[in-house]
């Protein structure tokens, strides 16, 4: 049920979503649709195979990132990167194009929820990002306009697998 | 630069008024931010007891803001990040300055921040020889065409799109285009050369939050997450009012702010960042230096009645549904902060002398009151200032008039022959141009309320 509200919230600010058991396949169908050329990843192992973690400012010759997400928000569409659990900084912002993975069962129902994750912990992150849909501004006669300093697209798999 | 004075809101106002290109851009801002507001709060079934609860958490925030300002410190600091405390502007611009000068930076990239703004810190940066460059799309647009913000969360609310691609034509030799699409992908590229080049990264904060030392920012550019990630030393402004007790709280100021200054239900992104890096290898800045800047803030604090100014979350939601800012727009304010917050905050931060007309800008209709997400009593605060300021600069005869009035008033006999006489005096005597200027004088009745009641 998360998942479904997930997927809504997240559409109606024009990201992408699939909700699949299957998640290379659902990845492989995105880098082909996108005619990808460079893929980069975070240094998640399960990640390797689909392209190189870049180092430094190489980061911006690549066309798309690939990360997990360590939580979402179904009410917002809301997903939540974690900097201690991979190196998803810069790969989930520089690239014109984000593909984020997250678990079904990492779904929480709100807000109020994530956070009381977030300060239940010992130690807390040095970077948490909150990513709702792709970049956008309004700043010209404040007409919408998608992928201003971040990414033009975001797709996100949930893995109902587990 | 294009800055107007305070002194001069009348004469500002007078020439914003005549401006009607600006005024068809405010119309337009005005109500779509409002309408969208509206629509974001009503989509919200405890609208109204968020605000309350928001508002009491700022203000047990405020009244032991030592407190919680030492325990933000302490958490922040073992988490890595260095704390600086600045007085006043120019104190916090001399630590950034020093900082910057410390770590040879040339190229500064800045995200949105109206406390720098109020400190005018990019002036003092490039005095000491160093090249910022604002990379919120409105900010960066201002930023070439060397004007002050007009609105609070959307600074360039008062160009069109025509005078931004003659701006892009000029300052980066773009193609001259209208298509709105060019003009963000044009300052998209240039701007990502400087974040790939930058050496410091300078910042703005929403929230810190006492309990775990941690600054969250928010935004929908991405501009920020790249200001905060990419240059070695990454520099964090603040005034001292932003810090909160806990994580948790933010559930309420996250529903909030968006809502009442896009109508977003969350903006895109939130960055919380809480110290530095916990390895070399990691990504993201080697330094976090964080400036906690007072200017005027704990004066503010000390006076009961002022005290809620500090409360403010700058959503921009007042100057929206303000009827004298949709008319003239932000730069008539001749300050950082315009709109009714800003006829408050102003003479606060900047003393009442340069700045008395401000309070008067306002028909204390009570709309800023009503809209506002943290229940700021801003019409409370002007009549405030205002009684501040009268004593000081209401002419005599304005003064003499007032002193009658009372007199009258509190007088049954004479209020009554006040009735007759006026009705008499208004059929010879025309009435003070300064009033009927703008408005029209209605005729008094032939017999007044009193007058039908005794006589029934």
């Amino acid at each position: 049920m998360n998942s479904q509200l997930f997927k809504e919230n997240l559409e109606s600010v024009e990201g992408h979503c699939v909700i699949t058991t299957d998640v290379t396949d659902a990845l492989r169908r995105i880098i082909t649709d996108l005619r990808a050329q460079r893929v980069a990843v975070s240094d998640a192992p399960e990640l390797a195979e689909f392209g190189v973690v870049p180092s430094g400012t190489e980061i911006f010759d690549f066309d798309v990132g690939i990360t997990n997400a360590q939580a979402a928000i179904a009410e917002t569409g809301t997903l939540v990167l974690d900097s201690s659990c991979e190196r998803n900084r810069l790969v989930s912002v520089v690239p014109p194009v984000h593909i984020a993975i997250v678990a079904a069962s990492r779904i929480y129902a709100t807000l109020a929820d994530v956070l009381a994750l977030l300060q239940s912990g010992k130690e807390v992150s040095p970077a948490i990002t909150f990513i709702t849909g792709p970049s956008r501004t309004a700043d010209i006669e404040l007409t919408l306009t998608i992928g201003v300093h971040g990414p033009k697209e975001l797709h996100v798999i949930i893995d109902e697998s587990t | 630069m294009n800055h107007l004075s305070s002194e001069k809101f009348r004469e500002n106002a007078k020439a914003a008024l005549a401006d009607t290109h600006l005024r068809g851009a405010l119309k337009n801002a005005t109500s779509l931010f409002g309408e969208r507001r509206k629509q974001a709060a009503a989509s919200l079934p405890n609208w109204e007891a968020l605000r309350t609860q928001a508002r009491a958490i700022k203000d047990e925030a405020l009244s032991h803001l030592d407190r919680y300002l030492k325990e933000f410190v302490r958490n922040a600091e073992s988490r890595g990040a260095k704390v600086h405390w600045a007085r006043d502007a120019a104190e916090a611009n001399g630590i950034i300055c020093k900082l910057a000068k410390a770590h040879h930076a040339r190229i500064i990239v800045k995200s949105k921040s109206m406390t720098t703004e109020e400190t005018h810190l990019n002036a003092a940066l490039e005095a000491a020889g160093m090249q910022v460059v604002e990379t919120d799309l409105g900010e960066y647009i201002i930023q070439l065409a060397d004007e002050p913000p007009s609105h609070i969360i959307a600074p360039a609310i008062h160009k069109t799109r025509g005078q931004i691609a003659e701006l892009f034509t000029a300052e980066l030799g773009m193609p001259p285009t209208d298509d709105i699409m060019q003009l963000t992908g044009t300052a998209r590229t240039t701007l990502r050369d400087r974040f790939a080049t930058a050496d410091l990264g300078i910042s703005g904060v929403n929230f810190a939050i006492a309990a775990t030392g941690t600054i969250v920012i928010v935004e929908n550019e991405g501009n920020i997450r790249l200001t905060t990630s990419l240059p070695r030393v990454h520099v964090a402004v603040m005034g001292i009012e932003k810090v909160i007790p806990r994580f948790a709280d933010l559930d309420v100021f996250l529903k909030l702010l968006p809502r009442s200054g896009t109508g977003q239900r969350l903006t895109t992104y939130q960055s919380f960042i809480t110290g530095t890096k916990r390895h070399p290898t990691d990504e993201g800045p080697e330094e976090l230096h964080i400036v906690l800047l007072d200017n005027g803030r704990s004066r503010m604090l000390a006076h009961p009645v002022t005290r809620q100014s500090l409360a403010c979350i700058r959503c921009g939601a007042c100057l929206n549904a303000c009827p004298v800012y949709q008319q003239v727009g932000g730069h008539a304010y001749g300050s950082v902060y315009p709109g009714p917050i800003g006829a408050v905050i102003t003479p606060q931060l900047m003393g009442i002398e340069k700045t008395s007309q401000l309070p008067f800008a306002s028909s204390l209709c009570g709309a800023c009151r009503d809209v506002c997400p943290v229940k700021i009593d801003i019409p409370q605060l002007l009549l405030h200032l205002r009684a501040e300021i009268s004593p000081r600069k209401g002419s005599a005869a304005e003064r003499l008039a007032f002193k009658l009035w009372a007199r009258v008033m509190t007088s049954p006999a004479l209020y009554k022959m006040s009735s007759v006489a006026g009705r008499l005096l208004q059929k010879v005597i025309p009435i003070s141009r300064a009033w009927t200027n703008g408005r029209d004088l209605r005729p008094i009745e032939s017999k007044s309320f009193h007058e039908l009641w005794e006589n029934e």
